[in-house]
């Protein structure tokens, strides 16, 4: 990302998670917290997304159906063999 | 505390994530490992965990919208 530019609302839809994962550089964070100051959708956007994780996180595992549960991890099987 | 068709909606919407994006998410957001574990477990970069996380979590947070989005009207 440019120095000093700002970013636009279309960017910050595409750095979000690096945002929440604290990957972001110093700069480019400072640039997407001052954006989310003017915008109020991004920042609504921003909000979704962290109720969006939190939703998820509340999908318990002991909710998961047995055959649900030995998908995933027949995925992981296939995943790691197919590469 | 999610309403049952909330949870729903999202399970369903989890279940359809393509299977990179899937299980990225389910290992982060439903299992709670972070990211260093689960760049290990799966032998990938941080990176590109960060974007498979994205994608998924971007879908999903799409699928709860359009839940809102059709409950509202």
């Amino acid at each position: 990302m440019t120095r000093g530019l700002e970013i636009d609302c279309d960017e910050l839809v595409e750095i979000v998670t690096d945002y929440l994962e604290n990957a972001l550089d110093p700069d480019t964070r400072r640039r997407f917290t001052e954006h989310l100051e003017l915008y109020d959708g991004c920042h609504t956007y921003v909000e979704q997304m962290r109720a969006t994780v939190r939703a998820t996180g509340a999908l318990l595992v002991d909710d998961m159906r047995p055959d649900m549960r030995n998908k995933l991890l027949d995925t992981f099987r296939g995943w790691k063999a197919g590469r | 505390m999610l309403s049952r068709e909330v949870r729903l909606q999202l399970a369903r919407a989890l279940e359809t994530l393509p299977d990179r994006q899937r299980t990225v998410v389910h290992l982060r957001d439903v299992h709670g490992l972070d990211a260093e574990e689960v760049c290990a477990l799966l032998d990938i970069e941080p990176g590109n965990q960060r974007v498979l996380l994205h994608r998924g979590r971007a879908r999903l947070r799409q699928a709860l919208e359009d839940y809102m989005d059709e409950a509202r009207a």
